[in-house]
């Protein structure tokens, strides 16, 4: 009798045998998810399962399940690649699997949706999150490759079209393993730094094996949470990556990603500025000819268009004025003639010269009249008025009327 | 001064001068200032030289 072995040893040798087999080592094994139980250690476990019922135990551990990019689900057809073991537990034979693809749809193509509805329902893609681009940028921020077209049509529209803006350029990667992790941290450094007012990621076109990277979580949300809005420019007019969805723009292309970041050309701010100095100069020509009017309005008023005018009329009125007066006065002058010369006569009836000239005399004493001997007295000087002249005389004597 | 602050504040002298609200002697201010804002905006302009900096430069 050969030697017995226990079950141990026997399922430790079955175990070496399979997997000392090459032709068991990574294989394509392709068939439909049953019984899956996701473990919380991160542990994938189901039955693989063909159209004739024939099952297979598989396992996909977490350091392997982490890279899905998809969530395996019952009933869903995979494609996988593993290598065919032995559990020696259960002496139930195996596949340790490397990688899963969903067959069918295509594993990217899923991996795409899936990941598409999970940061939709998270809110990354909403448009109230959505940052509005400066309307003047100063700084224009370029994650791209440096040696893609990308970059050149970038910088060739922005020359054109916008000079004045300082590039910061940010060369990564922008296809292969590294190139979402390269994205990514172009995003967070730009972040970091506040170093742009506002940032065009992408690339030129490619299959959607070269856009991947453009569909990375992390690189979602790093540009979800960036502060500095983001024009997303992936490939063609027809593709979508999710790099577009969480960016606040999306262009169809690299060259319309900096067509959208210079809307308004250098041009077209020079031309402002001259709206602008225009419409300055004739707010202000318009306000010169105003006052010029105002003042001219005044100007015109007769008195200080010709003062002579007004001098002159004024003259005439005082020339009527004087005439006036001296009508009046003549008039009144006349009547005062006419009125003395009448009193002249009465006075000259009047006249003590009159009687004078008859012979009569006035004897006047300091030069008043006297009318009677008893004003004066013997050697009283009194002057004896005659109608041609005066007598100066010495009183010697005299004596009453006798009557 | 940013290119942002200077055209809007041109903006705002224009949208002053035009209210026809100022004085003869504020609207002459205005219009020196304007001229100013103007001056600066249009030679930031005319001598936009585009410059280009690596990322890695900027890091501290």
């Amino acid at each position: 009798m050969s030697t017995v072995l226990t079950v141990s040893q026997l399922n430790k040798y079955v175990k070496s045998i399979l997997e000392s087999d090459g032709k068991l080592k990574y294989i394509y094994l392709k068939g439909e998810i049953s019984n899956l139980t996701i473990h919380y250690t991160g542990h994938i476990y189901f039955s693989l399962k063909d159209e004739n019922q024939c099952t297979i135990k598989t396992v996909m551990f977490a350091n392997k399940a982490n890279f899905l990019k998809f969530t395996p689900q019952s009933g869903m057809k995979v494609v996988l690649r593993g290598s065919v073991t032995l559990y020696e537990k259960t002496g139930s034979y195996q596949i340790n699997v490397d990688e899963m693809y969903p067959d069918g749809a295509g594993a990217l193509n899923l991996a795409y949706e899936q990941l598409k509805n999970k940061l939709q329902n998270e809110g990354l893609f909403d448009t109230s999150h959505k940052k509005a681009l400066p309307k003047f940028p100063e700084k224009i921020g370029v994650i791209t490759s440096p040696t893609g077209a990308a970059v050149q049509d970038i910088m060739l529209i922005l020359k054109r079209r916008y000079p004045i803006a300082q590039i910061i350029m940010c060369p990564v990667l922008v296809q292969g393993e590294n190139a979402a992790v390269d994205l990514t941290n172009a995003v967070k450094k730009f972040n970091a730094l506040k170093c742009a007012d506002v940032i065009i990621i992408g690339r030129g076109g490619g299959s959607i094996e070269d856009l991947w990277a453009f569909n990375d979580e992390m690189l979602a949300r790093a540009i979800y949470e960036c502060e500095i809005p983001i024009v997303s420019a992936v490939g063609h007019e027809t593709d979508f990556t999710i790099c577009d969805f969480v960016a606040d723009v999306r262009a169809s292309t690299p060259s319309a990603a900096a067509e959208l970041v210079s809307s308004v050309t250098t041009e077209n701010m020079l031309s402002q500025t001259e709206t602008l100095i225009n419409k300055m100069q004739s707010a202000v020509k318009r306000r010169l000819q105003f006052e010029y009017q105002r003042y001219q309005k005044t100007a015109n008023a007769k008195a200080l268009k010709n003062p002579d005018d007004i001098i002159k009329n004024r003259q005439i009125k005082l020339d009527v004025l004087n005439e006036k007066i001296k009508g009046i006065y003549v008039k009144k002058l006349s009547a005062e003639k006419e009125k003395f010369a009448e009193l002249a006569a009465k006075l000259d009836a009047l006249s003590p010269l009159k009687i004078l000239s008859r012979g009569y005399s006035v004897t006047k004493k300091d030069g008043h009249i006297i009318n009677s001997i008893s004003q004066v007295n013997p050697n009283d000087k009194i002057e004896v008025v005659l109608s041609d002249g005066n007598i100066k005389c010495t009183v010697t004597g005299g004596h009453e009327n006798e009557i | 001064m940013k290119y942002e602050e200077t055209i809007s504040q041109l903006e705002e002298t224009v949208k002053q001068l035009e209210s026809g609200k100022l004085s003869l002697e504020q609207s002459i201010e205005m219009f020196e200032k304007g001229t100013k804002l103007a001056k600066e905006c249009y030679e930031t302009l005319k001598n936009a030289e585009q410059k280009i900096t690596l990322i890695s430069e900027l890091e501290g």
